[in-house]
């Protein structure tokens, strides 16, 4: 009795492993089962028709997606091309001129071109608590290849520029450059103008030129006069002036103009 | 005859002095600074051409 009982068990338990087995009950799902890894059948040749085949057998070992960085690149990709020479020195531009002038008179406007002193920095970055520090990408640097010039002109139209043409001056790595110029105003009034800057490449070899404006700054400048007295002639008054006041005004003026009264008429 | 003298070489000075003041004041100048990174100092690129090339020029 045992044995046919055992017998019936045995037999029941290989027949719901027969219909699990058929039904796929040892199976995950489809949709979840990751990507089978490619293997080097499935990249073989084609058949003669064309017909990709499939591979001979696909592996089951799992695929981990890695995700790519946030981060700024820190390799350039492979089709970069290099970036157009420059001059490798950060520059600082500095305009001075005076917002007012007498009547009459002439000043000086001063344009300088001198290197930044904060040197070079690399560029970072702060994403998420990391800290991602750029690479310094390498510049053809322009001074070995070409002749740099600057040039400068100063716009103001009703004022008197002296020089009034284009201003050259070669610029050498590390030096600064400066420009001068005298203006004087024609009349009172408010004068705007620009004060431009340009760099001109000379090419060593082919001697090519070429010429970009670097900046170009707006200027206002206003000539005022006191109550229609220009600059020299209030001086010229105010001189005077002072002189006779102190005169008239010195206690012993008085005896002063006696004195000089008796020596006048013993004179004549 | 000395107090009005006198009142009179007051107003000249102060008008001269002011007048004197404003003639020799120094002018004040205006300072406009700006920093060009090298990017901006470079060779011009030669798509920037291409308006020059195009007139002829």
């Amino acid at each position: 009795m045992l044995r046919r009982r055992n017998v019936l068990l045995l037999l029941a338990g290989a027949a719901v492993f027969l219909t699990g087995s058929m039904c796929g009950f040892g199976s995950a799902p489809a949709n979840s089962m990751p990507p089978p890894a490619p293997t080097s059948e499935a990249f073989g040749t084609p058949s003669g028709g064309g017909v990709p085949t499939q591979a001979a057998e696909l592996t089951s070992l799992p695929v981990m997606i890695m995700p790519t960085p946030t981060a700024a690149a820190t390799t350039l990709p492979p089709q970069a091309t290099l970036p157009a020479p420059a001059i490798p020195e950060t520059r600082r531009l500095t305009l001075e001129y005076p917002p007012s002038i007498r009547s009459g008179d002439s000043d000086i406007v001063r344009l300088t071109l001198e290197v930044d002193t904060l040197g070079n920095m690399t560029p970072t970055a702060e994403t998420q608590g990391n800290v991602v520090t750029g690479q310094t990408v390498q510049i053809p640097n322009l001074y070995d290849t070409h002749n740099v010039i600057a040039e400068a002109r100063l716009d103001l139209a009703g004022v008197d520029v002296r020089p009034s043409e284009d201003v050259n001056s070669p610029l050498l790595p590390g030096q600064s450059v400066t420009f001068y110029w005298s203006v004087h105003p024609s009349g009172s009034g408010t004068f705007r103008g620009t004060a431009w800057l340009f760099l001109r490449f000379v090419d060593k070899v082919t001697k090519q030129e070429s010429r970009i404006p670097l900046s170009a700054q707006t200027i206002e400048i206003s000539s005022a006069d006191l109550l229609g007295i220009n600059g020299s002639l209030a001086r010229m008054a105010g001189g005077l002036g002072s002189v006779v006041g102190a005169v008239l005004g010195f206690p012993f003026a008085t005896d002063i103009l006696k004195w000089l009264w008796k020596r006048v008429r013993r004179g004549g | 005859m000395r107090k009005l003298r006198l009142a009179v070489a007051v107003i000249v000075i102060l008008l001269s002095l002011a007048l004197l003041v404003w003639g020799l004041w120094p002018s004040v100048y205006q300072r406009h600074s700006i920093v060009v990174p090298p990017a901006e100092m470079s060779l011009p690129t030669p798509s920037s051409f291409e308006p020059i090339l195009r007139s002829g020029g």
